[in-house]
């Protein structure tokens, strides 16, 4: 897996491409949304849209990390999953854990939303 | 030529014979010894006391290059030196020295190393080691190590025959030290896949030896790591009129997922004992096993109570791939209810229901090996498989039928290598 950063409207955006297997690969991920969070920046959304195959321990690391966030008082969203991980958060029921948007922008805004609720 | 020129020739060719028959002797006598021992340390130990002894010097070590962090030099280092000398090599010294050695691939001989140009010693440094004479192990052109030896005794000097020895000894036993380093690597393997060996077998006897017999009922159960061990779990377990059933799925593959295998069924075992509903031992479950991983790790599961008097099973699904029940026309029913994947939260209260099995129903229970089992072009034999081969065979037998769909997945495979774990557990009531 590869990915890269941005940052829109107070969000950081993770996106990232290629295969998500967890492992030690993902060590640069945890540890920059690690450096993000110590800035205060904790509206993270995971841009999945380059996403071509997740297993259980790719699905590891999104857990791990949305736990980092939510230790901190942040929140991990989920946005432009496929269909695949569609079904692995459907059958895991992790779906009821992770909020899931259809597009990045849709994301980035429901933190907006919160914001001036 | 004259008489005393003669005399005088003949004289140097003796001692020159006699010089190259003690260097023969030596290396003989080292490959002898080398020979009769394969411990690493053994070998590289008879070369350091060789050296002190052939090229009379006071200390002399054997220095390896870790083959594994090549870029820190000089892990191994074995260093002896003469009863009548105790003197250690300053670090500095010794690094400069083998810093010479990896940048220059070539033996280096100083007589005097505070005069010598190549190091800057400060003279605390350099006080107890005057002389040094270290050559490297190469092996296919790359440096393994260094030896070296240091002092010659009664104050002499090392010499071009001493540097010509020492080279020859450091060529034949670069080889040995190579061989003696791929013997142990060999040795550690063997090791390894012993304990890999004797943990399948525990990780077997883990899985239940026996299928429960219960009248009007047929049951079977496979479980297919793809490596030595797995991560998949199922079990049965009787409790008064009822069997408990269950069929978990670590994440991850081999070692550590069959570690967490084991902890799964030593608490899934203990839950049973203390609750009597499905969703209270899975929520048990979860809590114990969230305390008890780290934090990416986690096992999809399904449990589920048989009571096969009533002809009713209770389940509860953590985040496992649903369940399929198939009546005899061929209708499915998928298990959902439950909750998410086992470990990762706290405080989650799992649901549960119940479902009535009328004679004729097949329940199967499979894990993700299952539906993912990949072909070479990277398809995937998948849930619609699975389904037509279940309500296109639900007449066979529980194990005729598990039977069947393990070689459906073969089939589907072909040469492809099974990449994870495959795991089924079938349900048939008869009667």
């Amino acid at each position: 897996m590869k990915f890269k950063v941005s940052e829109k409207y107070g969000a950081v955006i993770f996106s990232i491409k290629g295969k998500l297997l967890g492992g030690s690969e993902t060590n640069d991920f945890n540890e920059t949304i690690r450096k993000y969070l110590k800035e205060g920046k904790k509206n993270i959304v995971v841009d999945l849209s380059g996403v071509s195959y997740v297993n259980s321990t790719g699905m590891g690391m999104l857990i791990r990390n949305y736990t980092t966030v939510a230790n901190e008082g942040g929140k991990l969203k989920l946005a432009e999953i496929n269909e695949r991980m569609r079904g692995l958060l459907s059958i895991t029921k992790l779906n009821q854990i992770f909020e899931i948007y259809d597009s990045v922008d849709e994301a980035v805004g429901s933190f907006r939303q919160t914001a001036e609720a | 030529m004259d008489r005393e020129n003669q005399t005088g020739f003949l004289r140097n060719e003796i001692k020159r014979l006699r010089k190259s028959l003690e260097e023969l002797s030596v290396l003989n006598e080292i490959a002898t010894a080398i020979s009769s021992t394969l411990e690493l340390n053994e070998i590289i130990d008879l070369i350091v006391w060789k050296c002190i002894k052939h090229l009379d010097t006071e200390q002399a070590a054997v220095m390896l290059l870790d083959e594994k962090t090549p870029d820190k030099p000089l892990q191994t280092m074995i260093r002896k030196a003469d009863k009548q000398t105790n003197r250690f090599i300053p670090f500095r010294l010794n690094s400069q020295i083998t810093g010479w050695i990896l940048k220059n691939k070539k033996p280096l001989l100083v007589n005097d190393i505070r005069t010598d140009e190549k190091f800057k010693w400060s003279l605390s440094d350099s006080s107890m080691i005057k002389s040094v004479l270290s050559v490297p192990l190469l092996h296919k052109g790359e440096v393994i190590g260094i030896i070296s030896a240091f002092n010659k005794k009664n104050e002499n000097n090392f010499t071009e025959e001493d540097k010509r020895l020492l080279s020859i000894i450091a060529a034949q036993s670069s080889q040995t030290i190579v061989n003696a380093r791929l013997l142990e690597e060999e040795k550690k393997l063997l090791q390894l896949e012993q304990e890999l060996k004797t943990a399948a077998e525990i990780q077997v006897n883990i899985l239940p030896k026996e299928i429960p017999e219960i009248p009007g009922y047929d049951i079977a159960a496979i479980n297919i790591p793809a490596r030595e061990v797995g991560g998949d779990y199922y079990d049965f377990i009787q409790k008064e009129n009822r069997i408990v059933f269950c069929l978990g799925d670590i994440t991850g593959k081999g070692i550590p997922a069959a570690l967490l295998m084991a902890n799964l069924q030593a608490t899934f075992r203990s839950q049973v004992k203390i609750h009597s509903t499905v969703k209270d031992i899975t929520t048990s479950c979860n809590t114990l096993l969230k305390n008890s991983t780290e934090i990416d790790k986690y096992a999809t599961f399904f449990a589920g109570i048989l009571d096969y008097k009533n002809h009713k099973i209770t389940y509860c699904n953590a985040g496992h791939n649903e369940p399929v029940k198939v009546s005899v026309n061929g209708e499915t029913v998928r298990l959902s209810k439950g909750g998410i994947v086992l470990g990762i939260m706290n405080g989650i209260m799992y649901e549960e229901d119940t479902i009535q099995i009328e004679t004729g129903d097949i329940l199967v229970v499979y894990s993700d090996g299952i539906t993912e089992t990949m072909n070479s072009q990277g398809a995937e034999f998948g849930e619609n498989r699975l389904l037509q081969t279940i309500i296109d065979y639900r007449n066979l037998t529980a194990a005729g039928l598990l039977e069947k769909i393990i070689k459906e997945t073969e089939t589907f495979s072909g040469q492809e290598l099974q990449s994870d774990d495959k795991t089924l557990l079938i349900i048939r009531r008869v009667k």
